[in-house]
């Protein structure tokens, strides 16, 4: 699955689920791999490794607070603010989905949709971890 | 599994709780350069099982996450390190570690604001990615020590880093080993004289 596809499907993303504004899809270490359209390159940036700290936060919360190591994990990571919502849940091995909509998005259904697009995307989404590139 | 490290975890000490005593808690913060040690000090001096956010780095990194001088690292802080330590029967530091890299800046805001004062961790392979943080500190005016992060093999005296860095004269410069507990924890003690040393001057 290239870019465009990816894209096309953050796209579709977007289409049907009302009140929703941006997605991207992130390396777990807080680069944009891809975004919609409407964010911009610096957005899609600094979206990306916002989402990436929520959601290491959220895994270090499962792991002091939830089902403990191994067991645990995030299913979504969510914030309300004013003007918005963010959702983030996992893609793939090493990646993230995240989706900003307005206030007035029904949260079920973007975690429906959002979960939806991870099972489309599926094993595509992997970002393997660097090479090795010196001595262990 | 999601987080992992890029050396062994110090063996799981028993968790030391907080003293009833303890009446005074200092936030402290741990700034520098990527890949310069900050997540390894809040780790080694912690006393309570420490936060960690780190992340395996992956391959949308390659061109933007530099590896030079440091090519073992595998992992990388994506919000911050929390630790606790024990100073003395009233003072407890806490310890914030900030993430290293230019994306992850917008953070330290956050993680200065009530800080009694922060740690610039130096890597003398990288010593230009410690100017930020040492020019965002002197402008804002928040009290630091500078630690040369040496892991155990000094190359460079401390002299040469302090004229590399161009440091004024005032700011202290300590070397460390920032996988070492006592070293790491002589950093805070130097960083806490050194604010409590400012605290006296100013009160003259």
């Amino acid at each position: 699955m290239n870019l465009d596809t990816l894209t096309w499907l953050l796209e579709g993303l977007l289409e049907r689920t009302p009140g929703a504004r941006h997605a991207l899809v992130l390396s777990r270490d807080g680069l944009k791999l891809c975004h919609s359209a409407s964010l911009n390159k610096d957005s899609a940036d600094h979206l990306a490794a916002i989402a990436a700290g929520v959601q290491s936060l959220a895994h270090s919360a499962s792991v002091e607070f939830g089902a403990g190591p191994g067991a645990g994990g995030v299913r979504q990571a969510m914030a309300e603010f004013y003007g918005g919502l963010l959702f983030i849940v996992e893609a793939g091995h090493g990646a993230h989905l995240a989706v900003i909509t307005s206030e007035e998005a029904e949260p079920g259904l973007v975690g429906h949709n959002m979960n939806e697009l991870v099972e489309q995307m599926g094993e595509h989404l992997s970002t393997p971890p660097r090479a090795a590139t010196g001595s262990v | 599994m999601h987080s992992t490290t890029s050396e062994p975890p110090a063996p799981d000490a028993a968790p030391v709780p907080l003293l009833a005593t303890a009446e005074q808690a200092l936030k402290i913060a741990v700034v520098g350069g990527f890949g310069v040690g900050k997540t390894t000090l809040v780790r080694s001096v912690s006393e309570i099982r420490p936060l960690n956010t780190e992340e395996t780095m992956t391959r949308a990194g390659d061109g933007v996450d530099d590896l030079d001088g440091v090519e073992a690292k595998r992992s990388t802080t994506v919000a911050f390190d929390f630790g606790r330590i024990t100073l003395d029967a009233t003072s407890v530091l806490y310890v914030f570690g900030a993430p290293g890299q230019e994306r992850f800046w917008f953070l330290w805001d956050r993680l200065f604001s009530g800080a009694l004062g922060a740690v610039v961790l130096v890597d003398t392979r990288r010593l230009a990615d410690s100017f930020y943080a040492i020019d965002r500190l002197e402008a804002q005016g928040t009290p630091f020590v500078v630690a040369h992060n040496d892991f155990g093999e000094s190359s460079h005296g401390l002299d040469e880093v302090r004229s590399a860095l161009d440091l004024d004269p005032g700011v202290p410069l300590v070397r460390c080993d920032a996988r070492e507990r006592d070293s790491a924890k002589q950093v805070l003690i130097a960083l806490v004289r050194h604010v409590r040393s400012l605290v006296t001057e100013g009160s003259r």
